[in-house]
């Protein structure tokens, strides 16, 4: 299929296993998930890689969650996704990962090792939120 | 020598295509309209400024990057219009879509395709040109604001009537008597007149007097001391309290017996109340908006309810026409039913098929906008859909399996077309040309619609007062 090379595991200590859905069209991350049909839906586990495919059979954000919390997905990896769309998932306790652009095994790879916060995944225009890391010290500087 | 003629000709077609290039450059950074071009790979390959400024994507960022990643419309993976171009060698003009841009927002786009073709004629990719339909759609949405009082809403001409004097009513502090069939929303407009007087920072109380008998009605309304009656074990107010420099709505007041009307007479003239088991008058400044479905006159005159009770309510009436004489609302009411639903429910249901909406256009509703409310909401649950249609209406109005069910939805369709036109026609006083113009439609078609319909229209033609 496509050569996966995993050398970082993202999954939580402890977690046995995790599923992550990916918008897929003609092999590439869907433009808009709002329409997007297929999702690819990668189970990790801890040295094994599955995929299937999930057929995104309604238009409504409800039913689209549903169809996600069903089938387990955990991390949702999309291109562009409007407000309710985005809520209704991240109501679902599914973590979405939004305006990813490229081939779909790239952007599996890049996941898979904790790459995909690069730039060049970014949709065009799309500015990704840096994660504030902690370094220690006392809260407002003080 | 040749050589040099050659040269001259070579610099001057040169500069010349130097010159159109930079002309049409020109022109393409000026209009609003947002314009890209893709190569057959569909990556892109110009993008003007307007489209920078429509997608909030910069020109170095979207230049060679695929065009369904930087434009990311709900066209681009199922019905890309610039891929029906390609692929069938003609122009679309004006498809309506939506874009979602970075802050997550849908942005109402049109958008009109054709192909790119070299000096030679060969084809060398397609361009796309995009409107940004948002303001149009604010605009639309505004002159639909006009058509709105609080939760009311209509094109209906009586009911425009009623928004235009509401404003002066809700001012006044006179009572109001507001009657219509069930369902016509007497409670809603009670609530808009309410919203739009001086007393909107105070409550809003409502009391069905329909639903409860007199002696329970009575303690409901003004409440009791502690001891009044077994079981009244401490003080309660009323809801007349409650309504303390608010509004009472008190609805079905045509359903109240002969003797709890003198108790509200008294109420009405002296401004005052006694609780139940109390000897202390208390002060009522309260606004009084009463409805019925029933009409009062005639209980008067069937000596049900009193003369002096319906001279103190009905100080300003309104009537609220019941739905079958509005139908030009449907399509409007959906249109916020869905609305208020979609928010309500998350959902994202975009509107009701034409079948559907010409099945509910030729219904009676018998419970007028509650009925059409709750048809809605039936069918709301079962869409799976982008948009409502016949198999999600309840079973009572979609034709079903019926083998003549197309006939029936074709049949509808031209009773909702024929009552369409005829309540327009009445609406510009029987003129055609103002009729076609509203339809959006030729005057010839409309005459030829008229005919095919069968519907009748009166000597008057609308030009003028006079007959023919």
């Amino acid at each position: 299929m496509i050569g996966i090379v995993v050398a970082y595991n993202p999954m939580k200590k402890g977690t046995k296993s995790m599923k992550v859905g990916i918008t897929v069209w003609q092999n590439r991350i869907s433009p808009v998930f709002d329409v997007a049909k297929h999702v690819k839906v990668i189970r990790l586990d801890n040295n094994a890689v599955q995929i299937k495919d999930l057929e995104m059979t309604s238009s409504l954000p409800l039913q689209r969650a549903e169809l996600l919390s069903n089938a387990g997905i955990k991390v949702l990896i999309c291109g562009a996704i409007s407000v309710p769309f985005a809520k209704m998932i991240a109501g679902r306790n599914i973590k979405v990962i939004p305006f990813i652009a490229g081939e779909f095994s790239t952007v599996l790879n890049a996941y898979l090792n904790s790459n995909l916060e690069r730039p060049e995944f970014n949709m065009p225009g799309y500015r990704r939120q840096r994660r504030r890391r902690f370094h220690g010290g006392r809260p407002n500087g003080r | 020598m040749t050589f040099n003629v050659n040269r001259t000709v070579y610099n001057m077609v040169e500069m010349k295509t130097s010159l159109d290039q930079d002309v049409t450059r020109i022109i393409l950074e000026s209009i609003s309209d947002g314009v890209f071009t893709v190569d057959h790979d569909w990556r892109i390959t110009s993008f003007n400024r307007a489209a920078e400024k429509i997608t909030g994507i910069q020109r170095r960022e979207a230049i060679g990057k695929k065009c369904f990643e930087v434009f990311r419309s709900n066209m681009c993976e199922t019905d890309c219009a610039l891929r029906r171009t390609m692929r069938e060698g003609k122009p679309f003009i004006d498809t309506s879509t939506y874009i979602v841009n970075a802050d997550q927002e849908r942005i109402p786009v049109i958008v009109s395709t054709a192909l790119l073709r070299d000096k030679k004629g060969a084809i060398i990719g397609g361009v796309e040109t995009f409107r940004d339909m948002t303001i149009i759609e604010a605009l639309r949405r505004e002159l639909d604001g006009r058509h709105q009082i609080g939760d009311m809403i209509s094109h209906n001409a009586k009911m425009q009537e009623i928004f235009a004097i509401l404003p002066q009513i809700a001012e006044s502090e006179s009572t109001v008597l507001i009657q219509g069939e069930t369902g016509t929303g007497k409670e809603i407009l009670a609530k808009a007149i309410h919203e739009f007087s001086p007393r909107k920072n105070a409550d809003f109380v409502a009391i069905n007097c329909g639903a409860l008998p007199d002696s329970l009605l009575e303690s409901e309304l003004f409440g009791y001391k502690k001891g009044a009656f077994t079981g009244a074990v401490h003080d309660k107010p009323g809801r007349l309290a409650a309504a303390e420099s608010g509004t009472l709505f008190l609805d079905e007041i045509g359903s109240i017996s002969p003797a709890f009307q003198v108790r509200l007479l008294r109420v009405l003239q002296e401004k005052t109340y006694t609780p139940l088991g109390s000897n202390k008058f208390k002060n009522a400044d309260i606004r009084i908006i009463a409805a019925t479905h029933d009409n009062l006159e005639t209980l008067v005159d069937q000596n049900l309810f009193r003369k002096d009770l319906f001279y103190r309510i009905n100080v300003m009436k309104l009537q609220l026409p019941p739905l079958r004489e509005r139908k030009e609302d449907i399509p409007l009411l959906i249109e916020h039913i869905i609305h208020r639903l979609n928010h309500t429910r998350n959902k994202c249901i975009q509107g009701i098929t034409q079948e559907a909406l010409a099945l509910l256009m030729v219904c009676e509703y018998p419970g007028n906008i509650r009925e059409l409310e709750n048809i809605i909401e039936h069918a709301f649950v079962l869409c799976t859909k982008e948009e409502i249609d016949i198999s999600s209406l309840p079973e009572n109005i979609h034709p079903g399996s019926d083998p003549q069910s197309t006939t029936s939805v074709k049949k509808a369709l031209e009773i909702a077309e024929a009552e369409t036109i005829l309540q327009l026609l009445k609406r510009n006083h029987y003129n055609r040309y103002k009729t076609a113009q509203d339809l959006g439609i030729h005057k010839s078609t409309l005459f030829r619609k008229i005919k095919k319909l069968g519907i009748n229209l009166p000597k008057i033609d609308g030009r003028s007062t006079h007959s023919r």
